[in-house]
């Protein structure tokens, strides 16, 4: 029996899912999404709460935990993956500039559409719904069009950034349960092997590759301060409000940049520090903004307790990264078998030497 | 070597590097029944073990059929390694060089066959003929110093 590897792919995985039960929930993911569309044009308050008041303030936390299981949910993918399922996808090879440059297409996105916010998505319903009207017919289109998940899930989704940072340690490793079969649509694919996709990343010959993940992990915190300590409103000018997130994100960056050059330590141990800064900011700020929603709010004592749970999940997090790189490295310089050039006339010449 | 260990699955065309690790690649069916004249034949089991760690031979195998894997087992956390070793494969060029002991085992996987050069079988080859057997050890020099170079990028790109 072959020995087990420290970095299983999906493919080595056991599936403790049923494919059916994963079907059933991207179904009630598309259920709730239509529901939360309908709410977001008729009761925008409900929608709005809904969307930013529950789904978001757990996804995070799902990505740090479980993000597999998002993967495989999420209402864009099932969009994305309809086309292949039903056998009328165009499964074309995404161009090799977008395959190199699709992640900053995502951060892009992500650093437009948060700051927008503040100025509009917070508080109109309507806005929101084309927003995300507009993203389900982006991750439509690009199963139509392009093979695998390289048309949105793995290359421009907006949520992609922050699922390979907060996800490249999960706690629970939940198996692929879309790809069948694999065909190779990305490279250093997390679905195909989620525990070291993000460190390959950071590793990657190509600088821009390794460049584009330290730049949204070094912004995120600094993105993280601007929104939360900005008050929203639909008066905010649009200019300056962009540049007060790129001032704070940039200061984060340069933070990130300057800990590189004192602390002679691999990429991998500030991105998780950067990391885990974002994450416990977002439930810092996000905690208490929630308790003041709740009809019976809990008392501070309980905010704190909170607080300090997912400050020690958070450490927990972090030396697992740590402790992971070591053997991530002794594989990854571990040289593979040279091969003979034809093995069909090497098997042929063996033969006839054994019978000479 | 490399993080495409981790993902094993096909790349688009253009992605494709030329393969540096083809060994003899130009090489006919005449050329290597002559260097399997000085190879023995040996047959395996399903988890029979080839090579062990510790060992000391000088030999390299060429898999003729069937599927190995390298085990390779480290003290602490990081648990045991696993290199696929499918037919094609040519592997122990490392001790065949310099005869210290292997640093890991090879066992199989599945039932098949291999040729094992050891070094009289080279020397014998070399009397035999002299060319070709220059051309088996440039060409394992080569796969190795192939690796020392994939090796110093990656670390140069894992310090930054």
């Amino acid at each position: 029996m072959a020995a087990r590897s420290p970095f299983p792919t999906y493919l080595q995985m056991r599936a403790r899912v049923p494919l059916w039960a994963w079907a059933a929930l991207r179904v009630v993911g598309l259920l709730a999404t239509a529901a939360l569309l309908v709410a977001l044009f008729v009761a925008p308050e409900i929608g709005l709460l809904a969307f930013w008041g529950v789904l978001i303030p757990a996804l995070p936390l799902l990505f740090f935990v479980a993000p597999g299981a998002w993967r495989n949910a999420c209402p864009l993918a099932t969009l994305n993956q309809t086309p292949r399922f039903l056998r009328f996808t165009r499964a074309l090879t995404l161009p090799k500039w977008l395959r190199e440059h699709g992640y900053l297409v995502a951060i892009a996105l992500f650093f437009v559409i948060i700051p927008a916010r503040k100025l509009l998505f917070d508080h109109d319903g309507t806005a929101l719904a084309v927003l995300l009207l507009a993203t389900l017919a982006a991750a439509f289109l690009g199963g139509v069009f392009v093979r695998g998940k390289a048309g949105w899930c793995s290359t421009m989704c907006p949520l992609l950034p922050v699922q390979r940072l907060y996800g490249q340690t999960p706690f629970v490793t939940v198996r692929n349960a879309h790809c069948r079969p694999c065909v190779g649509c990305v490279k250093n694919c997390y679905d195909f092997n989620p525990a070291v996709a993000y460190m390959a990343d950071l590793y990657d010959p190509d600088p821009h590759r390794s460049g584009y993940r330290k730049l949204f992990a070094g912004a995120f915190p600094g993105l993280m301060v601007a929104f939360y300590t900005m008050e929203g409103s639909r008066d905010l000018p649009i200019a300056p409000t962009y540049l007060a997130f790129a001032g704070a994100m940039l200061l984060s960056v340069g933070s990130f940049y300057v800990l590189e050059v004192l602390f002679r330590v691999t990429a991998n141990k500030i991105t998780a520090l950067y990391a885990v800064a974002a994450l416990t900011l977002f439930y810092l700020f996000n905690v208490p903004l929630l308790n003041g929603r709740l009809g019976a709010p809990l008392p501070p004592v309980a905010i704190w307790a909170i607080e300090a749970g997912i400050l020690a999940l958070a450490a927990v997090w972090v030396v697992r990264t740590y402790r992971k790189e070591r053997p991530f490295v002794e594989q990854a310089i571990t040289p593979k078998p040279a091969r003979v050039g034809s093995p069909d006339v090497v098997a042929r010449a063996s033969r006839g030497a054994h019978r000479a | 070597m490399g993080t495409s260990s981790f993902f094993e699955y096909p790349a688009p065309d253009e992605e494709q590097p030329p393969d540096e690790l083809l060994f003899l690649s130009g090489q006919s069916e005449a050329h290597w029944r002559a260097i399997f004249a000085h190879a023995q034949p040996q047959r395996f089991r399903a988890g029979d073990v080839l090579i062990r760690r510790g060992e000391v031979e000088r030999a390299i195998y060429i898999v003729i059929a069937g599927a190995l894997e390298v085990v390779s087992v480290e003290g602490g956390a990081s648990g045991a390694r696993v290199i696929p070793v499918p037919t094609g494969s040519v592997i122990g060029e490392i001790g065949f060089f310099d005869a210290r002991p292997r640093s890991a085992t090879v066992r199989a996987v599945t039932d098949g066959e291999v040729r094992r050069l050891d070094h009289e079988g080279y020397e014998a080859l070399a009397r035999s003929d002299p060319a070709l057997a220059r051309t088996l050890l440039f060409e394992l020099g080569r796969i190795l110093a192939v690796r020392l170079r994939q090796t110093n990028e990656f670390i140069r790109g894992w310090l930054g």
